[in-house]
């Protein structure tokens, strides 16, 4: 049904969450959290410590069951529906923390993701190196990222960087049309952390792209618009600019000496 | 109605005594994360110990069993410190593998000493005979383990609510960086709570030896017994462990009296059926290791 | 680019590619011990047999991470009724073997329905429970297997209505040497294949395949229900070629036995899977003089020592072996 009306994939919101909330017995995490994300936004979410970052993306990939509150993908209600089926129709993390399969090839990383993608896990007696298509599609998106060269070495023996970057290339393979990045740049020494800016800046550009971030610089550099989370409730949205000089934001979390 | 009495008596009876062989256990797992298929080795050795003590060298009952108790205690330290400390933190399976063969070595042993029939337990005059607990007869034997069930709690309970050690316990359970982070030494409070768990085993195994006969394959006939007390009840719950032992306890206790011939595949069905329906525990927190 | 690179890897390493190599040596050493061993056809044939169920224990633990206690449940129920088959349906062996193995994957699927949803210490206790309640039924039910004293007293056809199952187990020996070849060769494939990937992907990170859009408990059902099936033709096996199931088929012994023959060989790798048999079974043999205790005793210490030192199985000797070796070449 919704085919017709994607056809105008900027129109329509990509991700809709309304109204959502969590409580665990008495303990409110999260309520009145309404964000949308259309095709291309660069939206990033703040808040200081503990405000519920990642309560809500818990919430939104379902790791977490909202007590109420909606959750629409592509205009579809997605609450209700377990995580590897959201990842399925196009909702995607990245991980804070890098979660590789560190024991397996840069390559085989993203043959997983890739495979997943074409449904061709379930292939039980072709070889690997046989399914059409599949290494060069590998290739591809390790040249996108600079990682041409790294195709048969261990992630375990990558430099943290580059792993940051592979968590990247992993999620690009699964070609998301909503990502919800996870301070893609976090833990990575100064000197790496120029690659992963310039990766970050080069996601497609109609992805819609949701990031979860502490470090200002790369908000400032990367965000069109920005929304701002406080005590697990969304305190204020807005572009950058309104959100420098939003008092509240200020007094509360900008204050902290950005 | 005497049936249902009767189960509910002699049910209350053996899940006191499960609590007193799976407490240290729970306990060790809920600290370390750590799988132990090994623990019945305790309440085995506790009681080879004790009937050796007791009836080789010819003490008096009391502090043939108290010594075999301490016995234990000291023996399991080494072993925590030197054996299986060496597996914490690794995968579940290096722990299984590393205590299936812990076990299997207790099990050789104590056949090549022992021999591979039950070995009877010596019984002091007062705990031979029957006693009459007003609707029915008892063996007194029960009634020990009972007793000494009740005081395994209690004392467990202001250990862990009342002293340091309990606080360190507790801390160390239920917030392990945080605790190691104020200054908790979590391996010696690990080792301390090994052996102390590897005692309260030994006792239970002694004075449960009329319900669970010492015998070589101790370890391994009880071994899911034990295992699915602390799962049901939930790793390093202290009444988590009681209410899971009381009602497994019951649940086979019941099997016996109405089923006898059936009695073992109704209490795996009940086990299955109670782990698959709680993964995390009955009463208590998660036993995802 | 990388496919040319992967091309130039396996260039260096001057890799012969001999179709079949890995079966064709199975079914070589298997005629070898053949003929130096005609008089121990019956051993043999245990071995053979171990080693496929051990390669159904390696799928599930060495390429999913999935460790189980309970694989026995697969293998004693696809003996006894390989047996009860031929005693009351149809002698055919090989019809035999295919009810076998339908009844390992059902086991499976019936028990790892709820299992798989479960981790760690509950996961290892559901394992257990479950073979342990099919032992308790199959000593219950001695109408039907015997009990204690084993099922016994059904007679296999010969296989293909030509070849009987001699008393020397001629028949049984290469039969089920092919059935072993015939699977290794399928578990070559499996483990190489989308599916064989996923199943690595399982094994280091289950959160991360569902994060990546893997219906995991699926992917989890079809790997133990594969690994059931093999395991029910290896108890198939077992029961045509003795002519007795006995309850130890369905025991934790047998299933703590095929982990320890595993790890000795190293888990995820196939031919450890075949080497940790032949040596466990081997040595079993010659300490058969042993009593059972004294037996058990050195199980213990060999699980111990290879946990503490040679987690990666005694294949792990042969790597620092081969790795030694290179050093050398390279200081020359």
């Amino acid at each position: 049904m919704n085919n017709s009306i994607t056809s105008d994939p900027l129109a329509l919101p990509r991700l809709e969450v309304s109204g959502l909330k969590k409580a665990f017995g008495g303990l409110v995490v999260a309520q009145n959290i309404d964000l949308v994300l259309k095709a291309g936004a660069r939206t990033a979410l703040i808040g200081p410590n503990g405000a519920g970052k990642s309560t809500f993306v818990n919430l939104v990939t379902g790791v977490l069951q909202p007590s109420s509150g909606s959750i629409k993908l592509d205009g579809e209600e997605i609450s209700n529906l377990p995580q590897s089926a959201r990842v399925r129709r196009g909702l995607v993390r990245s991980f804070q923390v890098t979660r590789l399969f560190k024991d397996l090839t840069v390559a085989d990383n993203l043959r997983l993701a890739i495979l997943q993608l074409r449904r061709q896990s379930f292939t039980f007696l072709r070889r690997i190196e046989h399914v059409e298509g599949l290494d060069a599609e590998v290739e591809r998106i390790l040249d996108i990222l600079g990682l041409g060269d790294r195709a048969s070495s261990e992630v375990r023996g990558l430099a943290y960087g580059e792993q940051r970057l592979v968590e990247i290339a992993l999620v690009l393979a699964l070609k998301p049309r909503v990502l919800l990045l996870d301070e893609p740049a976090a833990g990575v020494p100064q000197s790496e952390s120029g690659i992963i800016l310039q990766a970050v800046e080069d996601l497609p550009a109609d992805l819609a792209v949701l990031l979860i971030e502490h470090d200002m610089n790369l908000v400032f550099r990367f965000a069109t618009q920005i929304a701002v989370l406080v005590s697990g409730e969304l305190l204020v949205e807005g572009t950058p600019e309104e959100i420098s000089n939003n008092k509240e934001v200020r007094d509360i979390y900008l204050g902290a000496g950005v | 109605m005497i049936v249902l009495s009767n189960i509910i008596v002699d049910g209350l009876i053996y899940g006191i005594l499960l609590f007193m062989i799976a407490v240290g256990l729970s306990i060790t797992m809920g600290l370390m994360r750590f799988v132990n298929l090994a623990h019945g080795v305790f309440a085995m050795l506790g009681g080879y110990v004790a009937i050796t003590l007791i009836s080789s060298v010819g003490m008096p009952w009391v502090v043939g069993v108290m010594l075999a108790v301490v016995v234990v205690s000291l023996v399991s330290i080494p072993l925590e410190r030197f054996l299986i400390s060496r597996v914490y933190g690794r995968t579940a399976l290096d722990q299984v593998l590393l205590t299936i063969g812990v076990t299997f070595i207790a099990i050789a042993l104590a056949s090549l000493i022992f021999g591979t029939r039950m070995s009877a337990m010596p019984l002091p005059a007062l705990l031979s005979g029957s006693m009459d607990v007003g609707f029915r007869t008892m063996p007194a034997q029960r009634i020990l383990v009972l007793i000494s069930g009740i005081l395994v709690f209690l004392s467990l309970w202001l250990v862990i609510e009342k002293t340091t050690f309990g606080i360190r316990l507790r801390a160390a359970v239920d917030h392990p960086a945080t605790a190691s982070a104020v200054g908790i030494n979590t391996r010696l409070v690990a080792t301390v709570a090994f052996a102390l768990g590897a005692g309260m085993a030994a006792l239970g195994g002694i004075v449960g030896s009329s319900l669970l006969p010492i015998e070589p394959y101790y370890p391994l006939k009880y071994m899911v017994l034990f295992l699915s007390v602390v799962a049901v009840g939930g790793l390093g719950s202290l009444v988590g462990t009681l209410a899971s032992a009381l009602t497994l306890g019951m649940v086979d206790t019941a099997t016996k009296y109405l089923a006898p011939e059936y009695s073992s595949i109704l209490f795996f069905i009940a086990i299955i059926i109670i782990i698959s329906m709680r993964p995390n525990g009955m009463f208590g927190r998660g036993v995802n290791v | 680019m990388f496919e040319s690179k992967v091309v130039a890897s396996n260039a260096v390493k001057r890799h012969v590619k001999v179709p079949l190599l890995p079966e064709i040596c199975i079914l070589v050493a298997g005629v070898v011990c053949f003929y130096i061993f005609p008089s121990n056809l019956g051993f043999l044939t245990e071995i053979v047999v171990m080693a496929l169920f051990v390669l159904s224990l390696d799928l599930l633990l060495g390429y999913t991470g999935i460790a189980t206690l309970g694989q026995a449940a697969m293998f004693g129920a696809g003996a006894y009724c390989a047996g009860l088959f031929a005693m009351y349906v149809h002698p055919d062996p090989l019809i035999g073997l295919l009810v076998a193995g339908i009844i390992g994957a059902g086991i499976a699927l019936v028990s790892g329905s709820f299992m798989l949803r479960t981790h760690g210490l509950s996961f290892i206790i559901l394992t257990i429970a479950v073979a342990e309640l099919l032992f308790a039924a199959a000593n219950q039910a001695q109408d039907i297997t015997g009990g204690d004293n084993g099922l016994y007293g059904f007679a296999v056809a010969p296989l293909f209505g030509i070849f009987e199952f001699d008393f020397y187990g001629r028949t049984g020996f290469f039969y089920s040497l092919s059935i072993l070849a015939l699977a290794f060769l399928l578990m070559r494939q499996l483990v190489r294949s989308p599916f064989g990937l996923a199943a690595k992907g399982l094994r280091e990170d289950q959160e991360r395949m569902r994060a990546l859009g893997y219906p995991v408990y699926r992917h989890l059902m079809i790997i133990y229900a594969i690994a059931g099936s093999m395991a029910g033709v290896a108890g198939g096996l077992s029961a045509q070629t003795v002519q007795v199931v006995g309850l130890q088929s369905l025991s934790f012994t047998l299933s703590a036995e095929a982990l320890v023959m595993l790890i000795l060989g190293g888990t995820g790798r196939l031919y450890g899977a075949l080497i940790g048999t032949v040596i466990f079974m081997v040595v079993h043999h010659m300490a058969a003089a042993l009593d059972p205790s004294t037996w058990m005793l050195f199980i213990g210490l060999l699980l111990v020592t290879t946990v503490l030192f040679l987690p990666k199985g005694l294949m792990q000797l042969f790597d620092i072996f081969m790795a030694w070796i290179k050093v050398g070449r390279r200081s020359e």
